[in-house]
């Protein structure tokens, strides 16, 4: 599975946002969920919705992207028929409207916009060297690194699981899901766990026999592709800056919202 | 007089640590990380995610794994370190959302803290201790940023607080088959401590 995703990653054609430092990235993500959580006018969240969809859309994966909106209009109709229905069955409990939902959908709009491109636009290679890059203890990038090496494996064992449920009669389906969860407790979860306990054992008793510690392992090894902080990432960070100061501009001047409660008090 | 347990063989083979944690036990917590990420991704997937089994099931699994985790690895400061690896690897590589980070991290500061309270990880039960607490303090914590998010239309909050305290019914009964699998493991020879 890992040789078919690393295929499937490498054959993809570079956009412009491949080239930016994963760091980048992680600011611009931190910055954007930041600021559309301070911010409540709807002129703002718009403002943010704009500069994050262009941001997005460099992804050039548009079905990536149209899953995670159709995802996002499916729960939040749920979620909107789940209140009406409350409030028709309880008259007491509070109703909603499509008026008052239109700034929550914006702000989860926006931190979708900016994850998705962090998320599925890094090869795993080019994220452990981000992980070095970033500078982090020992006892964070390791874990890190065993993870990320290790969902590819781990998905494969997954996946022969559920080929022996398969085999065995029992299919991992939503009805078996919500008949049989017991079953599927014990048919999925006991072998992973064994798998786990007998991965870490073998893998941590390797790295140990290997002198991985905190002084030998990270200072000595250097990355193959070294990532670099570029002009354009420093351009990139000062644009998402100036979309931010741009949408709260937006606040203060567009919206009746008073800047001082435009934060955390702004529920009108 | 009582028989003293056996060290794991890395604890032997290190004993001048630089570290608080050993490598097998950072490779412990990497392992445990994917997998109950893995478990519990393939277990929404194939429920559905809004089916309300799949929530507590999805949520049993992963705090069994975490039971399992903080019985093997008892250093503390494990559970907070095990939060951040998580939240670290869903953002960067699956998707995971920058504002979970607080109420995760503050459940774990939180959880370590009243097993600290109890007399520490290595005391009989908490690990169970402290896997509670960040349970239900991430989930509240999950909830006031959740408040944060939707803070415009309040009513929104009824769902998002049914599916949470669902979540939280899941994580609850993990607690109970995790000690359970603990023992299995421990009869197994698998878990020494």
């Amino acid at each position: 599975m890992q040789a078919s995703s690393e295929a499937s990653l490498s054959s993809s054609a570079p956009f412009p946002g491949q080239g930016l430092d994963v760091r980048s990235r992680m600011t611009v993500s931190v910055l954007a969920s930041m600021v559309t959580i301070a911010l409540a006018a709807p002129e703002a969240q718009l403002v943010l919705y704009g500069m994050s969809l262009i941001y997005a859309l460099t992804m050039r994966n548009l079905r990536m992207l149209l899953i995670a909106y159709a995802a996002l209009l499916l729960m939040a109709g749920l979620a909107f028929a789940c209140v009406r229905g409350l409030h028709a069955l309880v008259p007491a409990l509070p109703t909603v409207d499509f008026g008052s939902m239109l700034v929550p959908f914006l702000r989860l709009a926006v931190m979708i916009n900016v994850v998705l491109p962090l998320a599925f636009s890094s090869r795993v290679q080019n994220l452990l060297n981000a992980l070095r890059s970033l500078r982090l203890p020992f006892c964070v990038y390791l874990p890190a690194t065993v993870m990320i090496r290790f969902i590819p494996t781990f998905a494969q064992d997954i996946r022969q699981v559920c080929d022996t449920m398969k085999l065995r009669g029992f299919r991992l389906s939503p009805r078996n899901c919500l008949l049989h969860p017991v079953l599927v407790f014990r048919f999925l979860f006991i072998p992973l766990l064994f798998r786990s306990l007998r991965s870490s054992e073998e893998l941590g008793i390797a790295a140990e026999f290997k002198g991985m510690r905190a002084d030998t392992a990270c200072m000595r090894a250097r990355p193959y592709r070294a990532s670099r902080w570029t002009r354009s990432d420093t351009l990139f960070v000062l644009a998402a800056l100036a979309a931010a100061g741009a949408a709260a501009l937006c606040q203060i001047t567009l919206s009746d919202i008073p800047p001082g409660r435009g934060g955390m008090g702004g529920m009108h | 007089m009582p028989i003293p347990p056996v060290p794991s063989p890395p604890a032997l083979l290190s004993p001048a640590r630089t570290l608080r944690w050993s490598a097998h036990d950072l490779v412990v917590l990497g392992v445990f990380s994917a997998a109950a990420k893995l478990s519990t991704l393939v277990v929404a997937l194939a429920g559905g995610g809004i089916n309300p089994v799949t929530l507590l099931l999805k949520n049993l699994i992963f705090t069994t794994m975490l039971v399992v985790m903080l019985y093997k690895v008892r250093t503390p400061g494990t559970l907070v370190l095990f939060v951040l690896v998580n939240m670290l690897v869903s953002l960067l590589l699956l998707g995971g959302s920058v504002t979970l980070l607080p109420s995760m991290l503050g459940g774990a500061l939180l959880g370590e803290a009243a097993a600290f309270a109890a007399g520490g990880l290595s005391r009989p039960w908490g690990p169970v201790l402290a896997v509670g607490v960040y349970d239900l303090s991430s989930k509240i914590l999950s909830l006031g940023m959740s408040w944060l998010t939707l803070r415009e239309s309040p009513g929104m909050l009824v769902p998002v607080a049914i599916i949470v305290a669902l979540g939280y019914a899941g994580s609850f009964m993990g607690l109970f088959s995790g000690v359970r699998a603990v023992r299995e493991l421990r009869h197994a020879g698998i878990v020494r401590s």
